[in-house]
Order: structure tokens, then sequence, then C-alpha cells
């Protein structure tokens, strides 16, 4: 049986709070690995786009942390090998590892950290605060009853125990390749955290990009209004920092990646509460992921977040968002980043939050294809240019079988580079013309879109890095068709964007079967997963209908 | 189920048989939101107190006694109320029959919502006051705190409902049975007055006995403390507390223990005789009972203004919680709540109601008990 003892002192019972409740708005469960010398907690959101791993150091974090390995385990393959070969393999020997829902895990910890009173009376009746807090395992062999133990020692006495539920679980990894990192950026994330609220709460994507001395961040949605073509929250928001801001800033030029605002939103804020920390970003093309890592006193975070695919509609040139793991595509159009020429001076760092109008990149856009407006994305685009040529073909396969993975889908038409919006517009309302073009144009085509780029992955594919990710990127993709049929589930997307697959399907058409074989393959043995159930209505990020269900790991699943 | 006296008939009205003037309704209405969890509640008026109970699924009890002197002044005047219920309805059953019941108490019921609404129209509720305050002061002088940087904070303390109100009284009476009991605020010339109806006692309303002699512990501890740990504990969304009062000499560390468990997580916490937070801790015998936790969540508003809350048990597990209210505005006597709760028996047990009426009730009011509570 493991062993593990874990004491934290006040101050990282507060910390670890933070994190969990940075966890918690990614995903219901968090997994506890607890290894010899730390502990790594883990979620993984719903249409596994994003996975967050907070890692504890048992010495410098801890008071004490003292974990012995169940010797039965040593050397043996994980109990649950069945779906996630590759993933458990991973375990370390002996780790012992756990889920457990991250709504009883918040409250246990929840307030713990009261500063030291001033004065003698007030500490007197002091209640709320701990002086210590022992995490233990309670794990018998033979036993119906095994709990994580949580005891919080109080003043004067009062000792409040907590024993949690936990159950077994497999670990996921993302996968993250060096040579994907080759932009990267730093920025003490307080002065990200500034901006964050600028970010109103429906956006839903946040294009990444820079040109010249400024970085520019601009958070942009593309949710519709139903049965038209206009966008339900047509406002973008554009920051721009200078370049001074960052520590470091290396980023090749015209690259725009697309992720879930609330993803970052919900790092950022975490990472604010950590003193003075660095934020540290890297990340290749639209449609890599992206991974965030920082790190203070003994608690590295990292983030891995899925970028949209590069070409997807959007002004920008990020394209859908593919959550880190390649489950879901999302289809972004990024706002190009709005620029309005600023002074590099430091104080414009502080930017104007501008609003525009998607329409206005729309416009501009010369794109032949009926697809998404190109952003600039001019390297993107010589790839991709290719693409729409492919005759959609196999789509009616694709489509037959609900697909889980968007990410799947090719890319939507090379983005040609378009000259990148210049000069922000003030507010518009009028997205609706500026969109209606593109979006009718490419409506019918999306629709079919859909269904073929849903397949079924299991999910760990998106960790592991493999070929279809990139296949699907950046190789020719004929795809395919779309079927009737497949309007119906548009109905049930509501989240995603309609506009401006079409271009893509084609192109993805070839890889996009084999993928499904695979899939399916992958697939078997799996079980529906209740927990996915509810995560999937959580997220903004998700695709509801293009996840399978049987894809997602559950409570069960193992 | 109360019927309506129809027998509002100004002609025989014999005067008064309670009355009592205060110049604040805010204490009242304090004491009587902690029990006002429950629409209706029943009313008995005797000389020493005014007694407000409510009661739930008949199986937790809660009592707010008024003292006299919390009002500036109290009259009661039986001999007008024996009058009026002889001329007026018969005497209920629950008043001839109820032990704990003054002889010469008036009983009725009213709705309780009612009441504190109306108390909250007298300014008795600080938070909806200035609420109400800062709009009308915004409105009335919003030149005023547009001009100010700080309007806003300016503008609800200058216009603080508090700062503002001017000496008022507030007057209950009650004519007797069949008579609205009616609430009379004056305030600067302006009268407003509130008739809440009053209904008759149900007879089934017996008190929850509790037994003094069979008692098992008697804690006195800082209400905060036992809020804390309720507040804990009802993070698990638990069904059911587990009460545990063990001995000083038996072995068990643990002298007093509240656990409870919900679908995720069970939850424990453990109250160590220190000084601190136990004023009193005397457990002649370990006891440990179960009580459905929605009902003593009931009670956390009390305990959220309590400075002091003494628990008993007794052997057939009946729990009972006092809880001591200062007075913040005066320096009058401490009033208390006092909460009753049966325990749920077990799973295998052979009655489910058996411990209600099975002890003869204790004697005396809450209010004694409370007194005695602080000796």
């Amino acid at each position: 049986m493991s062993t593990l003892n874990i004491t934290l002192s006040p101050l990282a019972v507060d910390r670890l709070y933070e994190a969990l409740s940075c966890l918690a708005k990614f995903g219901d469960y968090v997994t506890l690995e607890a290894r010899r010398n730390k502990l790594n907690l883990r979620t993984l959101n719903s249409t596994h786009s994003a996975h967050v791993l907070i890692c504890v150091a048992g010495d410098t974090f801890c008071d004490a942390y003292n974990f012995v390995p169940d010797p039965s385990k040593l050397g043996d393959s994980p109990l649950f090998s069945s779906n996630g070969s590759q993933s458990s393999a991973r375990v370390e020997e002996g780790a012992f590892v756990c889920k457990i829902n991250v709504k009883a895990l918040l409250p246990v910890f929840r307030g713990r950290y009261v500063q030291e009173a001033v004065n003698k009376e007030r500490d007197e009746s002091l209640v709320q605060g701990i002086e210590k807090c022992e995490i233990s395992l309670h794990e018998r062999e033979n036993r119906v009853q095994c709990r994580l133990v949580i005891k919080l020692f109080c003043r004067h006495g009062v000792v409040k125990i907590f024993k949690l539920q936990y159950e077994e679980a497999d670990i996921m990894y993302a996968t993250f390749l060096k040579e994907w990192g080759v932009n990267r950026w730093t920025i003490r994330a307080g002065e990200l955290k500034k901006w964050m609220e600028h970010f109103g709460p429906k956006a839903e994507h946040l294009d990444i990009g820079s040109e010249e001395d400024r970085a520019n961040f601009t958070s942009f949605s593309e949710k519709i209004v139903d049965g038209a073509q206009i966008l339900k929250h047509p406002l973008q928001t554009s920051i721009e920092l200078d370049l001074i801001e960052f520590h470091e800033f290396q980023v090749a030029r015209d690259t725009h990646i697309a992720i879930n605002v609330k993803d970052f939103k919900a790092m950022v804020t975490h990472a604010g509460t950590l003193d003075q920390v660095q934020i540290s970003a890297a990340y290749g093309e639209a449609g890599q992921p992206m991974q965030v890592t920082y790190d203070q006193n003994g608690m590295f975070c990292e983030f891995t977040l899925m970028t949209r695919k590069k070409g997807a509609a959007g002004p920008a040139g990020a394209g859908k968002a593919e959550p880190v793991a390649k489950i879901v595509m999302h289809r972004g159009t990024s706002a190009a980043a709005a620029t309005s020429a600023r002074a590099g001076s430091r104080e414009t760092s502080a930017p104007p939050i501008k609003v525009q109008p998607q329409s206005s990149a729309t416009r501009k856009v010369n794109t032949p294809t009926p697809g998404p407006s190109a952003g600039p994305l001019p390297s993107s685009a010589s790839v991709h240019a290719a693409a729409p040529s492919i005759p959609p073909t196999a789509s009616r396969a694709a489509s037959s079988k609900s697909a889980s993975g968007s990410a799947e889908m090719p890319p939507p038409p090379p983005p040609l580079r378009v000259t990148p919006r210049s000069g922000s517009v003030s507010a518009a309302s009028d997205s609706s013309l500026s969109r209606g073009t593109p979006a009718s144009a490419r409506q019918p085509s999306l629709s079919l879109g859909f269904k073929g780029s849903l397949q079924p992955r299991p999910s760990q594919s998106l960790f592991l890095m493999d070929e279809d990710d990139d296949d699907d990127l950046f190789g020719p993709t004929p795809a395919g068709g779309v079927d009737d049929g497949i309007e119906g589930l548009l109905d049930d997307l509501d989240d995603d964007d309609v506009l401006g697959w079409d271009a893509s399907l084609d192109s993805e058409r070839v890889s996009f079967v084999e993928l499904q074989e695979r899939a399916v393959n992958a697939d078997a043995g799996r079980k529906a997963a209740p927990a996915a159930e509810k995560q999937e209505s959580e997220e903004g990020s998700y695709v509801g209908p293009t996840q399978r269900r049987d894809v997602v790991k559950g409570l069960f699943d193992d | 189920m109360p019927t309506q006296l129809q027998a509002l008939t100004p002609s025989a009205a014999p005067g008064p048989v309670f009355s009592a003037i205060t110049t604040s309704t805010r204490h009242i209405y304090l004491l009587l939101r902690c029990i006002g969890f429950m629409p209706t509640a029943n009313v008995s008026i005797s000389a020493d107190n005014v007694r407000f109970s409510v009661e739930d699924s008949h199986s937790m009890q809660a009592n707010v006694c008024l003292t006299p002197d919390l009002f500036s002044s109290y009259n009661y005047t039986p001999s007008a109320a024996l009058h009026a219920a002889e001329t007026g309805a018969p005497p209920s059953s629950a008043e001839q029959f109820n032990l704990e019941a003054e002889d010469d108490g008036v009983r009725f019921q009213i709705s309780l919502s009612a009441l504190l609404e109306c108390l909250q129209i007298f300014g008795a509720d600080a938070s909806k006051d200035r609420q109400f305050g800062g709009s009308g002061g915004s409105g009335i002088s919003g030149r005023d705190a547009a001009a100010m940087p700080f309007g806003r904070p300016a503008t609800t303390s200058l216009f603080d409902a508090n700062a503002l109100r001017l000496p008022g009284t507030c007057r209950f009476v009650y004519q007797g049975p069949g008579y609205p009991l009616s609430i009379i605020l004056e305030e600067s010339g302006v009268t407003t007055t509130c008739h809440l109806t009053t209904f008759i006692t149900p007879s089934t309303y017996d008190l929850i006995p509790f037994s003094r002699s069979s008692m098992t512990h008697k804690i006195i501890l800082k209400a905060a403390w036992l809020h804390d740990a309720l507040s804990e504990l009802d993070s698990t969304t638990p069904e059911t507390l587990t009460y545990t009062a063990t001995t000083t000499s038996s072995s068990k560390k643990p002298h007093f223990s509240l656990s409870a468990s919900g679908i995720l997580s069970s939850a424990t916490v453990e109250l160590a005789n220190n000084k601190n937070i136990m004023e009193t801790f005397s457990v002649t015998s370990d006891s440990m009972h179960r009580y459905k936790f929605a009902l003593i969540r009931k009670a956390m508003k009390a305990m959220s203004v309590a400075s002091k809350v003494s628990l008993r048990g007794d052997e057939p597990g009946v729990l009972s919680m006092q809880y001591l209210i200062e007075m913040p505005d005066k320096s009058s006597a401490p009033t208390f709540i006092d909460f009753r709760f049966l325990p749920l028996t077990d799973e295998d047990g052979s009655d489910d109601d058996g411990d209600d009426g099975e002890e003869t009730g204790g004697s005396g009011g809450s209010n004694e008990e409370g007194e005695d509570m602080m000796l």
C-alpha cells in the first residue's frame, strides 16, 4: 500500500487552494499523482484542449513530504492500461494516482490562511485559520473505505478532518515537443493580469500576435445568432503591449495563434496570485499547442493549450482553435490584431481597448475561396493554398460516424495573406454585414464539414503528438464533403462557428478517413464516461456534438 | 389548521391585553429573524415575556423570548385576557394541557414572515435601509453626490437611514383573542399601523420535551466556533449530522465532535476542551446522536449573531441549543433563543417519533433555562 503523508503550512495551503481553484476552471476532476518527491495535480478539460499540470515540490513547498510507493505496484504495469496504453505506460512505477472531484477539494482548503492577528484579543476570538495541515492517504487492501484524509489543525485544539473519496485514475500527459516552441516570450504575470479584465466574459478566443515592436492580444467571438450570419457578440478587444514589457520576446513575424480566452484568463489569474512571477509562453504555429509555464517557491505550473488551427475563418490567421490536445477543432477567426499606429513608447503600452467590428477584417480579405477571411498569415497561406483544390470525397463516411475530434478537420482554406487590418475600428455593431458574405457562401459547406470533421478519437490521442495532427495541419487534406443531415448537427453546436469551414473540409478528406478508422479502433473497449457529460457543457471551447461520449474518459472507464 | 377568528367587533374591545412600546425595532427584528425560517409562529404572551415559537417537521422547535426590558414599557393585563377568553374564543386544548404553557398566558399564532416585513418597514433592517437611504439620497442630492469625488460613500453615510431617522416609537398592541396584533409606529408625526391577523394556536403544538433529569451533557462554547464547525460540515452537503460528546475520563481524545458526510467527502470537526472555546464542559455520559442537518442548519443564523451557545442533550437524544445574544445597542440583559431538536432514530430503530412526548416536559420556559445556563 502506498503511503503518503504531507504536512503543509497555512500559507502553502492557501497557495494550494489558489492552484486548485485554477484547476477547477478547467475541469471537474483533479488528478493527483504522488511521486517520491513531488505531487502533481493535473486537469484536462472536457474538450481535451487544455491540460494543466501543477507540480508541488515535496521539499520546498511542503513542510514535510513522505511518499512510499506501494511495493506491489513497483515494476508492475499500471492497472489500467487498456485504453491509454501510451499514457499509462508513462506512469512512474509505484506512483500513486487518483482522481478527486475538485468540488470536494476546494472547500477543504478555502480560506485557511489568515494573517497573523495584530492584537491578542482578536486572536482569541478569531475562528478561522489553521496552524497546520496534514494530508495522508488511508489506503488499505481489503478495506472498503479508502480515503484521502486531510486534517486541519486549528487554533485552540480544534481539529477538522476531511475524508475525501477518490477514484483510480489514469494519467494524461500533454505532449509538447521542444521544437514546437520556436516562438517564445516571457512577461511578468502582474503586467499581463492588469489587462485581463478587458476581455469581456463573452469573448471566446484570444488571438496572440505581434508586429513590429508590440505584442497584440485580441479577443474575439465567433458565435453567431441562430439562423443569421450575425455575430452574437461582435466585440473584439485588442490589447497591445509594448515589447519593453516583456522580459523576452522572440516570435516569428506575423505569427498568430488563437486560444481560448477563458483558459488564458484562468491561467493569468492564477499566476497573478504568485508574487512577481514570470510567465513564459512557447508555441509554434497555429494548430500546435502552446505551452505556458511559471514556477515559484516549489510550485511549478504548466499549461498546455491547444491553439486553433490556422486558416480557419477569421480575419487573423489563427484558424480554428484546436484544443491543446488535439481533440476538438474550433474554427477560429482570430481577429487580426487591429493595430492602431501607436508610438512605441512605454506609455502606449497600456493599450486602449479597441473595439473592432469583425467585419472590417473580412472585407479586406481577398481570399478567392469562400473560406475564411484571410488573416495576416502569409506563411500559412502558401501551405494551405492547395487544400481547397482537393475534391471532397470521403466525407460521407466520416459523417456517418460521429466524430469526436474536430481537430481532425482540415484546416480551413488557407488564409491568404491580406493586408493586415490596420486601424482599429470603433465598436461596430454591424458585424452581420461584413460577415454575411463569407458566411453565406460557406454555410452549406460548413455544415458538411462539421460532420465530416467530427471524429471519434481516443482521448489520449490528444496528448500524444501524433502524425494526425501534423497531417491535418499542414498536409494536403482532401476532405470531405458534407452530407445532408449535417445541418441538424449544427443546431446543437451552438458555440461553434458555423462559418468558413468548407474549404478546409475538402482539403482534409483523405487524412480524415484514415483518422477515423484509427479512432474507431482506438475506441474499442471504451465506455461512456458519465463524467464527460457534465463536463461537456461547461467549457466554452468544446464542441458538444463532435465529441463522442465514449471518447471521453470517465468515472468508470477503466 | 389555524382558523382565523372573525370576532373583530370593536364594540367588545375590553382594552388591550398586551401593549408594549419600544423606541427601536431593530433588536426585535434581529431576534425574530433568527427564527424566521418558518412562515408562521406561535406567540404566547405572559407577564414575564412574549415568546415566539416556530416548529419544523415536528422535530425541531425554536423559541425567542422578548423580555420586558427589551421594551421601554410593557403592560400585560391578564384580567383582560381572561375576560376576553371567557367571552371570546374557547381556550385551546394546547393551553389546557401543555405543561410548559404559562397558565395565564395568551396564545395565538401569527404570520412570522409578515411580522418581519412589518418590522422592516420600520427600518429595522439596516442593510435594506442602506439601500433605500442610498438610492433616495442620491436622488435627492444627486448634484451634491456628483460634485463630490467620493460622492457615493458620502451619500450613503450622510443619508444613512439611522442618521436620518428621527426618534420614533413602536407600539405593539394586542387586545385579546380575536383581535389582530397591531404594530403602530409613530415617527415625526407620521403614524403607520399594521394589523397582523392572529390565528388560534393549533392544539397539536407542544414543546419538545427536554428531560433535565436525564441530561447527559452540557457544553457552553462560543457560538462562532459552532458556526464555523457547522459551516465546515455544510460544505459537504450532508444529510445528517452526527453529534458526539464523550466524557473527559474516557480514553477517547475528542470530547466533542461533529461530523457529517456527503456524497463526495465526509468531514469531522473536533472541538477540544479548551478554555478559549469552551466555557463549560460537563459530560456525565457518552452520547452520540444523529440529527437532520437541514434542521440544524436553520439555527445557523442564530449562531452567527450569538456570542455563546449552550448545548445540552438528554438521554433520549433531544438536543437543546440555547443562544445568548447580546443586544448591540443596549446595555440591557442578553436575550436567549432556544432551539430543540429531536434526534434521528437508528434505521432499525423501532419508533421514528418515539422521542416526541415520551418524556414529560422539562419544567419552566426556555427563558428560565436560559438564565440557568448563565449560572
